[in-house]
């Protein structure tokens, strides 16, 4: 979560076990030896220079008088040497996308991504899936991504048999495997993809009368 | 000028035909990425702001029933649109398959498997993905391949491969002769 990561000072908060938010992430950067790290970071920095506009480089750095970690980043600027900001000054979408992709470089075990998407322009989400797989390739290790994302989920290189709709009903949720159900399969299979077949599955059905709440 | 397009396919295609072809022209937005329907339901509009400035609308035309004048008096009516519309038989990918060599080398497959006349492919995207089921190149089949029995039309990382290779290697030039409504969208964007 980028905001415990930038007020991590002020809230100096008790880490969950596993650390789910994701708060000691920097601690986990520093631990790692530091050829894994760098080949990591050049991962990021290419995917970041693509996806962030102005960010030109980004290196791990131990700051000098306290000795803890940091992440920070070069965006162009018209004054020489001004542009260098840390995590800190990261916007959330910057933050997100780094955690995201060094998550997945990181280990061979599972690895569960809550809506990946947040805080992201659609078209960087929309890259996210062929990413994720190309990513976990040489692992082969199984990710599991939860999200409402019309954007992650309309790509066509999606399988039906790999995503399940999740419908809250009165007796609890209901999980299908969205190629088994019967509308679904038949759009799929006419060349529709996941998002646009499956996602409206999920919407809410009184969704449109929300606007006229007084 | 303004591109609108289906999906990021026929956006890397349109880019590089531009670039190619007319370096001239900046580019300054890209619209579209919602399917053909999209387009198709903004067809006027598109015109409409063609009159002020230079918009290039590409899309596939999907089935042979139809041909690329039928599909533009029904997105336009009778009038010519000031837009530059250009269609791709039966799919941009017929276009990407046009540069024959190039085409085949990225595949892994030999060039003899690629037809002579690309416009005459019933399905181009099926077609590259079945070509690709024969490469010689392991990332090629996993990337571009579905699984067995799967529901997705194409492999995980179809888009991405296709697209890093209509930029970086891709030449429509190369492809003219060889699909026929390529050669037209060429000629036609370079008289532009």
């Amino acid at each position: 979560m980028p905001q415990l990561l930038r007020y991590a000072d002020q809230i100096q908060g008790r880490i969950i076990e596993d650390d789910p938010f994701g708060q000691s992430f920097l601690e986990r950067v520093a631990k790692t030896p530091e050829k894994t790290r760098r080949a990591r970071f050049r991962v990021i920095e290419g995917a970041l220079r693509i996806a962030v506009p102005q960010l030109q480089q980004l290196q791990f750095m131990r700051d000098e008088a306290t000795g803890r970690p940091h992440v920070q980043a070069l965006y162009s600027h018209w004054r020489p040497n001004a542009g260098w900001q840390q995590e800190d000054q990261f916007s959330d979408g910057t933050s997100r996308l780094i955690g995201f992709l060094w998550s997945l470089l990181e280990g061979d075990s599972m690895l569960l991504l809550e809506e990946p998407e947040l805080s992201l322009n659609a078209g960087i989400v929309s890259h996210m899936a062929p990413l994720i797989y190309r990513l976990q390739k040489s692992r082969r290790r199984q990710v599991l991504i939860s999200t409402h994302s019309d954007a992650l989920l309309t790509e066509q290189g999606i399988d039906g048999r790999e995503v399940l709709v999740l419908s809250p009903t009165p007796e609890g949720t209901e999980v299908e495997v969205a190629a088994d159900i019967a509308d679904v399969r038949a759009l799929l299979d006419a060349g529709l993809t996941v998002g646009e077949a499956a996602l409206p599955k999920t919407r809410p059905t009184q969704a449109s009368l929300l606007s006229l709440i007084d | 000028m303004i591109l609108a397009v289906e999906d990021i396919v026929t956006e890397a295609v349109a880019k590089k035909l531009v670039t190619t072809v007319r370096p001239d022209l900046a580019i300054t937005a890209v619209i579209g990425h919602r399917g053909k329907g999209y387009i198709q339901g903004r067809a006027r509009e598109l015109n409409r702001s063609a009159a002020s400035l230079k918009v290039l609308i590409l899309t596939d035309l999907d089935s042979p029933s139809t041909c690329p004048p039928e599909l533009r008096a029904s997105w336009f009516g009778t009038t010519m649109p000031h837009a530059l519309f250009r269609v791709a038989v039966m799919e941009v990918e017929s276009w990407v398959l046009a540069d024959r060599q190039r085409a085949a080398s990225m595949l892994g497959v030999p060039v003899d498997r690629i037809p002579a006349n690309t416009d005459r492919i019933g399905h181009p995207k099926q077609h590259i993905v079945n070509l690709a089921r024969r490469s010689r190149f392991t990332d090629v089949r996993q990337e571009l391949v579905p699984a067995p029995r799967s529901t997705a039309v194409v492999g995980p990382a179809y888009n991405p491969r296709i697209v890093a290779f209509i930029t970086e290697s891709w030449n429509p030039i190369a492809g003219a002769p060889v699909s026929e409504s390529l050669a037209r969208a060429i000629d036609r964007i370079s008289r532009w």
